[in-house]
């Protein structure tokens, strides 16, 4: 009886934690999408994230903001091509690169502008918000081109 | 053997940097880039004076100039279509008064690579604000081949500078518009770079295409396709038209370097079929115009 009470407990608890996450997800879509109207040479990308603390909801938010940017490029945008062609072949042979870029903060120095779109809502143990993320996108071509990770403009 | 394990050491540490070093510096993977010839010239219509055209009109000049821009903030520097012409003008350069012809002969004569025609239509004024419209058509200069087109909007404002519109309405694309270029550009590189090639018959030549050449047997126009398809790029080729005085190949893949990584130009490739036509014991002049080979068998 007693282990048929535990194995009870134990399976509602199981359905419990999977019900609540789904609906975290479901609750909070993911974002990524160019915003018109920036300026000259910049991108302005609205970009969601969520993490533990609200500086690593921001830290993902803008990292997925550059990795969409970098890898996928944004429809109806001053970028709709990847800057990047390959990524797998980019960042096994550039691996450093995008350790130092996208992990160790790098890609903060391209950032002109970065805010809260909408309020942060912290469900659970997790925060999670939409950030618009200014990138100057002239000048992460320019370091890009340098670093020998894109062509320079010609053949 | 203290001496054998600290050799093993500073060896091995030493394949270790090296290792490394191989890793993380990203010049290890930098491309050379040839940067090809552009220039920026204004959409004529039937009938209108290249040479006036951009004295008259502000908005072109606005159009052009910002087209340029593009480029040089791309750390790419343009052939000025201006200076061109004024200098091909003091030098009497040209030889047609024909107003169509003087375009053409204006890009043959600058020695361009790529050209971009820039076309500004009239403002288009609605009830809810003016608003420019810009026509861009990036083209291979020997091939005629476009490399990018785009047609840009402005937003619509209540204001009747159209030379702001037109900026507004080029800041919309012109990023799209190299960006588009540069893959066209990344297709040159796997593929090599596009030359047209033109085979003539001297006058009183005593072959034709159809003649038959020994020890095979075949006609010129077969011996000459087989040869290029032996030697274009990955076997890129094709043939426009062939007939008894007339053989012309519209598009040829040539490498943009040689085996040694040295860059290839036409005017090799043109060595290289003089070079086999003599080996088929017939004498040809070679010359090359704007990425166009000419070759007249004698």
């Amino acid at each position: 009886m007693k282990k048929l009470i535990i194995y009870t407990i134990i399976v509602q608890g199981i359905c419990f934690i999977s019900c609540s996450n789904s609906k975290k997800i479901a609750s909070f879509p993911e974002i990524t999408v160019a915003l018109p109207g920036a300026g000259e040479g910049t991108i302005t990308i609205r970009s969601s994230g969520q993490g533990e603390t609200e500086a690593k909801a921001v830290s993902a938010a803008e990292k997925k903001a550059f990795n969409t940017l970098l890898f996928y490029g944004l429809p109806s945008s001053v970028q709709t091509r990847p800057m990047i062609e390959n990524e797998a072949e980019s960042k096994r042979t550039n691996s450093q690169f995008f350790d130092d870029f996208l992990e160790n903060g790098e890609y903060k120095k391209f950032i002109t502008k970065s805010y809260n779109y909408s309020n942060v809502q912290k469900v659970g143990k997790y925060y999670y918000l939409n950030r618009d993320v200014n990138i100057n996108l002239r000048s992460l071509r320019a370091q890009l081109e340098n670093k020998g990770l894109i062509r320079k403009f010609g053949y | 053997m203290k001496k054998k394990l600290s050799t093993l050491l500073i060896t091995s540490l030493s394949i270790f940097s090296c290792y490394c070093c191989a890793q993380t510096n990203p010049a290890s993977n930098k491309v050379n880039t040839v940067q090809p010839k552009i220039m920026v010239i204004p959409y004529t219509k039937e009938g209108e004076d290249i040479r006036t055209v951009l004295e008259a009109d502000v908005n072109r000049r606005v159009a052009v100039t910002k087209v340029k821009e593009s480029f040089d903030n791309r750390n790419f520097t343009t052939v000025d279509f201006t200076a061109k012409l004024k200098s091909a003008m003091d030098d009497q350069l040209f030889t047609s008064t024909s107003l169509t012809d003087l375009k053409t002969q204006l890009v043959e004569m600058s020695g361009a690579d790529i050209y971009v025609e820039v076309e500004v239509p009239p403002m288009v004024a609605t009830g809810g604000g003016n608003s420019a419209r810009l026509i861009l058509t990036g083209y291979d200069a020997s091939t005629a081949n476009s490399l990018s087109n785009k047609v840009c909007e402005s937003p619509k404002f209540f204001t009747s500078d159209y030379g702001a519109l037109v900026t507004k309405a080029l800041g919309t694309c012109s990023e799209e518009f190299l960006n588009t270029m540069q893959v066209k550009f990344s297709d040159i590189v796997e593929n090599g770079r596009s030359v047209k090639i033109n085979f003539t018959l001297a006058q009183g030549s005593k072959y034709k295409f159809s003649t038959e050449l020994q020890p095979e047997g075949l006609p010129f126009s077969d011996v000459l396709e087989a040869w290029m398809s032996d030697n274009s790029l990955k076997n890129n080729y094709h043939i426009q038209g062939t007939t008894d005085l007339k053989m012309l190949f519209d598009d040829v893949r040539i490498p943009l370097k040689d085996e040694k990584g040295r860059n290839y130009n036409p005017n090799q490739f043109a060595l290289k079929i003089f070079q086999f036509l003599k080996t088929k014991g017939m004498s040809s002049a070679k010359e090359i115009k704007n990425g166009t080979i000419f070759i007249t068998i004698k």
